[in-house]
């Protein structure tokens, strides 16, 4: 049995009635990853991660934990952050957090200290002895977090985590996290908010309707896709978007080559996709002519993640990139829907 | 199943109940309840001792007055001419009856109007097979009243009646005493006495109404339980930790624990009261039931089956509170439940009158109905020594039946939301989780 393996899906199926809810998916999380589990609403996140929980049984496929099959793993390996939080709202934070704790094999002075230890870091040193419904929302969610990694379990199963934080608290979940991580645990958490995983993962899964469409280092996915953009910033001093600039922008973007596409517009500049053997020389060769203002930065760029997944949710499903858009689960990704 | 983990749930589960301010404030209105009934009879004494109905005969022709008895409780027996025309007879602490020192009509009607007499009875006739009784009131004579005068003075009539007749009162006493009613056991075998039969028969009662009122309150609390688990969504923490069934088994022994914690408060509260009710001698019941002379033996099946018995109903419960998300829909979806439990107490009210019915024995082997109808045949019957054995067996098994079947669907109901799944559903989830 070798020691890195980390998490393993093979095949599994999970199907309730006639729906299909996870359809044969196959990754693989390496041990001490910090791995994102993409995908819109109803696309099967949660059902793996309730699969992986053992909450669900799958219909079809292994599930196994360091080689072993996670039916057979200890309970306390794994911490989990549900989607649907929940605790009892009636007992006293610090009891709860004990109580928990408890459950995941923690003996209660341990799981005390611990406690105290992690309210103090997230800023309610105060909330030991009061109901937890008694603290606001944001402050229930650091607890469903700490209820979660209070027994310093070796794989966090955390679904969207960062709903409902605010940005202080999003800091410092990512920071936890990342701590996490360097000292060696596994975390999964599934977002749809790709910006995100893209800053914190350095492994990624794109799922859809049930279905693996991208899985790996997120790096490599990167890679795999074979596209190329290029980034570009002029130095103008009021944005330009002002009518004189705009002419200006207009006149570059026709100086391209046919096989460049703009993919979206800045303050300061564009980003473009390279298509069918355009080079990046081609580009700035037409900005250092027909740009609206000197070049204050030129960069090629991988997709980004946002990139990557509406390319291919597309791919797979083309009318359900519009259904994502408008119902707002990907902010600003009229991409596609230009290029 | 990992012990820990049911005794964390338990200790988590019976704290945070005992610790609630509904608990609490139940509890000490329960207490205030009971011993508010301990002290009842000698609250009724004192209040009748304030408003004591006195009643006064007159017997113009001395018809019935040497046959009036001298006090009560004695069966009215003829003492010719023996009693003082001022012997008042207390039928109850609330109602005196006395001999009129005087016949003058005038004389009692100011009595009665001043209130110093309820009401006058006049015998009325020449001869006690003839005589009528009169009462003369401001109001009519209460149901209590009425009932004691009949049963008074009809007596000293009848007795009056056989005198004229020529029957003497020992003649009498030999024609109206009962025949002699014995029970004696079969050759070489043996009965339990007639005291021993009346305890169990009481102690079978005590189980009857505790089993049913904990089926109630309890078993509703596990359901409920298990639905502010999913209602809060502090279910599927739960479940990733640790094993449904142990979850359940904490569950219902905690809340199990907690419903003793508040029998124990009120038992004490009772026993208590009775104690200082019998100390000052405004009950007999402490006399009646002398519960140190039952056999430890039938303690140690009073506990056993209320023990199984409420594991057996908490664990169904239990399962069918899993069924449903939201508190209001509690009591529906254990309808089912309460029906039978009803019907099990129903027809043990009647098993306590006939424990050697055939109907009984049968049905003492039916888990459901075991922990009472057995419990009412050891007591009151001689089962053969391995019937309790064999349905304390069935008992078992149909709690470990029901408690697997019930971790089953809680695994499952857990993740069911919204709309109660149909029982073709729930047969499909427990295949397929």
């Amino acid at each position: 049995m070798q020691t890195n393996t980390g998490l393993e899906l093979r095949g599994v199926r999970k199907a309730f009635r006639s729906l299909v809810a996870v359809d044969d998916v196959t990754f693989t999380v390496p041990s001490g990853s910090m791995f994102g589990l993409l995908g819109a609403n109803g696309a099967g996140k949660t059902t793996t991660l309730r699969m992986v929980l053992t909450i669900l049984t799958p219909d079809a496929g292994t599930i196994t934990w360091q080689g072993t099959d996670v039916e057979k793993v200890p309970r306390y390996t794994f911490g989990y952050l549900p989607e649907e939080r929940g605790l009892y709202p009636k007992m006293k934070t610090g009891e709860e957090l004990v109580f928990l704790a408890g459950l995941n094999d923690v003996p209660s002075d341990e799981a005390t200290r611990r406690a105290r230890e992690w309210l103090q870091k997230v800023g309610l040193p105060d909330a030991w002895n009061r109901r937890v419904e008694e603290l606001s929302k944001g402050n229930q969610q650091k607890v469903q977090v700490l209820a979660a990694i209070l027994h310093d379990p070796q794989l966090m199963l955390l679904d969207e985590p960062f709903s409902g934080l605010d940005p202080i608290n999003t800091e410092v979940l990512q920071e936890t996290l990342l701590e996490r991580r360097s000292e060696g645990r596994t975390i999964i958490f599934s977002s749809h908010r790709l910006e995100q995983v893209e800053e914190l993962c350095d492994h990624v899964a794109i799922i859809h309707k049930g279905r693996l469409l991208r899985a790996g280092p997120l790096s490599e996915v990167k890679r795999s896709t074979g596209r190329q953009f290029v980034e570009l910033a002029f130095n103008i001093a009021d944005g330009l978007s002002t009518n004189g600039h705009a002419q200006e922008l207009q006149r570059f973007l026709t100086s391209l080559p046919p096989h460049v596409v703009k993919v979206e517009q800045r303050s300061e500049g564009v980003r473009l996709e390279l298509l069918d053997g355009a080079t990046s020389d081609q580009v700035l060769q037409a900005a250092m002519q027909n740009g609206p203002g000197s070049i204050k930065r030129f960069e090629l760029v991988e997709p980004t993640l946002q990139e990557i997944f509406i390319a291919a949710v597309a791919a797979a499903d083309p009318a359900a990139v519009e259904q994502l858009v408008k119902e707002g689960t990907l902010p600003g990704s009229k991409v596609l829907t230009e290029g | 199943m990992n012990v820990r983990h049911v005794r964390l749930i338990l200790v988590r589960e019976y704290v945070q109940r005992v610790r609630n301010p509904a608990f609490v404030i139940g509890t000490i209105l329960g207490v205030l309840g009971i011993a508010a009934l301990a002290f009842l009879p000698a609250i009724i004494s004192f209040l009748e001792g304030q408003n004591i109905s006195k009643v006064v005969v007159v017997d113009p022709h001395n018809l019935i007055f040497p046959y009036l008895p001298k006090d009560i409780g004695v069966l009215p027996t003829p003492q010719p001419g023996s009693l003082p025309s001022q012997s008042g007879l207390s039928l109850s602490s609330g109602l005196v009856i006395t001999k009129s020192d005087t016949a003058d009509e005038k004389v009692l009607g100011q009595r009665v109007n001043s209130g110093a007499l309820t009401g006058y009875v006049v015998v009325e006739g020449t001869r006690a097979s003839n005589a009528v009784f009169a009462y003369h009131g401001k109001e009519r004579p209460g149901a209590t009243l009425s009932a004691r005068l009949v049963a008074l003075l009809g007596a000293a009539a009848t007795q009056a009646r056989l005198r004229e007749s020529g029957i003497t009162p020992q003649q009498a006493q030999t024609i109206f005493s009962s025949p002699q009613f014995k029970v004696d056991p079969v050759q070489g075998g043996t009965l339990k006495d007639e005291k021993s039969y009346i305890q169990s028969q009481f102690l079978v009662y005590v189980l009857l109404i505790l089993l049913y009122i904990t089926m109630l309150m309890y078993g509703i609390q596990v359901a409920m339980g298990v639905v502010e688990e999913k209602s809060s969504r502090v279910m599927e923490l739960l479940i990733t930790a640790i094993r449904p069934v142990e979850l359940m088994i904490g569950k219902i022994i905690g809340i199990g624990l907690a419903g003793l914690t508040q029998y124990m408060a009120w038992v004490t509260v009772g026993v208590a009261g009775l104690a200082v009710g019998s100390a000052i001698g405004s009950t007999s019941f402490g006399a009646i039931l002398d519960l140190g002379s039952v056999p430890v033996l039938m303690w140690f099946y009073f506990l056993l089956f209320f023990v199984l018995g409420y594991l057996l109903f908490a664990s169904m419960y239990a399962a069918l509170g899993s069924l449903v998300s939201k508190s209001e829909e509690v009591n529906g979806i254990t309808t089912p439940i309460t029906v039978v439990m009803v019907g099990v107490y129903l027809f043990s009210i009647w098993a306590l009158g006939s424990p050697d019915a055939v109907a009984v024995k049968w049905l003492s082997f039916v888990p459901f109905l075991t922990p009472m109808l057995m419990f009412i045949r050891v007591s009151l019957s001689s089962p053969a020594w391995w019937e309790p054995l064999v349905a304390i067996a069935l008992l078992i098994g149909a709690i470990a039946l029901f408690a697997w079947i019930a971790a089953k669907i809680y695994r499952v109901g857990v993740l069911l939301y919204g709309k109660r799944p149909s029982f073709r559903e729930i047969g499909r989830l427990l295949r397929t989780a």
